[in-house]
């Protein structure tokens, strides 16, 4: 038989235990709805990502294929004409001169939006002419070794050269680097991708006070929507490394090249 | 008047209490929607419950099977609250539950024990249920959605949260097989007439927190 004392503190215990009990189960709820939230803004971000991949495809497809010809026809109606004014002709030279350089400028659009190349040829094709365009027209050196001996999905193939698009874009903009090193490679199970840089870094705190600045949001989010994962090295005065890998999986559907 | 006198009169106050967020809930009744409305009929029912228990102490000297049967009708009408809220989901769900406490409010007061006592295994195990749900709602708004100190459900799932965690814990006194003294048990119900005047208090701020019903501009000829 309990005492009095005993009986009030065992009483006690159950009902702060009831309470600790309550604590937990609100603990494990709040995790719960932070999961459900946290994969419900995963999948809204993804289902952006491929909405303006989708829209970008469109509009290079438009441009390419309609307005691109286009101008190449009229490109070809202007060069047909024969005129014997000096004055003429050189209205017309200078008419082709300049649809010449609008179709050099739809192209490059076009290009940008989405590399026919990328379609065509694949990924390390895409990324070797993005890095022969940029050495040709920035002071910045991109080198690109491409170790891969495997075809590259398509799906897989469009986020990862956005992925490089973004990285390249950051350390031109805020890297202040000379050089970037590009090299993509395969294991058995993962792709992997590796951008280097010998800028001058950033800490920690800078990349999450300019998280969406810095579109590290956005290539993580690619490198998510395809399972993967993405590790950023940087630190002030080291330059910044990315680290992209995917995993590989059988029946994808695969570029037609390397 | 003496300390039972008080305690008397501090409980009826509590009780009574609920009359304020009713009277509001009417003067406001062309404002509510339908959650506000079923709420409207549990703040009803427990102002029924506290005028019917007033009548029955008074000539019958006993509300015990009103205190049970109230409990059944207030725990199968927050239950429904709950679904209209989508924390439970209509159909198997909603209905299990609800079945689940008509059983146990069966067995509890016309099986295991009798209705015409004060039985405390199914206010100890509503008053859980109603705790977690209202943790439920409570994250469920906190994370998924924008959550104001200013919003109705947000209030009244807070006040659910205190009063029958509260009430939780104090069942666990009546239902061990312990006999704590007079003094002890008078304590309780001070503790729990406590908890019930902040339930309506907060009640009350829910009720002038629903907003006005959406005014439309009519177009002029």
């Amino acid at each position: 038989m309990h005492t009095s004392e005993e009986q009030v503190y065992i009483a006690f215990t159950i009902a702060l235990g009831l309470l600790c009990f309550f604590l937990v189960y609100y603990v494990i709820t709040i995790i719960q709805y932070q999961k459900k939230k946290n994969a419900f803004m995963q999948k809204k971000v993804e289902a952006e990502i491929q909405i303006i991949e989708k829209e970008k495809k469109r509009i290079a497809e438009d441009l390419h294929d309609d307005l691109g010809a286009l101008l190449s026809t009229v490109k070809m109606q202007i060069g047909s004409v024969i005129v014997s004014d000096k004055e003429d002709e050189q209205v017309l030279s200078d008419a082709m001169q300049n649809l010449d350089e609008s179709i050099g400028k739809l192209r490059s659009i076009a290009f940008e939006l989405l590399p026919t190349v990328l379609i065509r040829k694949g990924l390390a094709l895409a990324i070797k002419e993005y890095c022969d365009t940029l050495n040709r027209t920035e002071s910045i050196r991109v080198h690109f070794d491409n170790q891969l001996k495997q075809p590259v999905p398509i799906e897989v193939g469009v986020h990862l050269y956005r992925v490089v698009q973004e990285a390249i874009n950051n350390t031109m903009k805020h890297g202040k680097a000379g050089n970037i090193e590009i090299t993509l490679k395969a294991t058995d199970k993962e792709l992997e991708l590796y951008i280097d840089d010998d800028g001058i870094g950033f800490s920690a705190e800078e990349v999450q006070q300019r998280n969406t600045g810095l579109g590290i949001s956005s290539m993580n989010s690619r490198v998510e929507l395809l399972k993967g994962k993405l590790y950023l090295m940087s630190s002030e005065g080291t330059g910044t490394h990315y680290k992209i890998q995917i995993p590989i999986h059988e029946g994808d559907q695969t570029d037609h090249s390397r | 008047m003496n300390e039972i006198g008080l305690l008397y009169a501090f409980y009826e106050f509590s009780a009574y209490s609920v009359i304020l967020p009713f009277i509001i809930l009417l003067l406001k009744y062309r404002s509510l929607n339908r959650i506000h409305k079923l709420f409207l009929l549990l703040i009803s029912l427990g102002v029924v419950n506290e005028i019917a228990s007033f009548f029955m102490i008074y000539f019958l000297k006993t509300n015990l099977i009103l205190f049970n049967t109230y409990a059944l009708l207030e725990s199968i009408l927050i239950l429904r609250l709950y679904m209209e809220w989508k924390v439970l989901k209509p159909g198997t769900m909603y209905l299990s539950l609800m079945m689940g406490l008509i059983v146990f409010w069966i067995m509890d007061n016309l099986i295991v024990h009798s209705i015409h006592q004060a039985n405390g295994a199914f206010q100890s195990v509503y008053s859980i249920l109603i705790v977690f749900l209202s943790i439920q709602m409570l994250n469920k708004q906190a994370v998924l959605h924008k959550q104001s100190f200013k919003d109705f459900s947000f209030l009244v799932n807070a006040a659910f949260l205190l009063y029958y965690s509260c009430k939780a814990c104090t069942e666990v006194f009546y239902l061990l097989p312990f006999k704590f003294n007079d003094d002890f048990y008078n304590g309780l119900v001070i503790i729990l007439s406590l908890f019930n005047l902040l339930l309506n208090g907060i009640f009350v701020i829910a009720a002038l927190c629903i907003p006005p019903k959406n005014k439309y501009i009519l177009l002029s000829q």
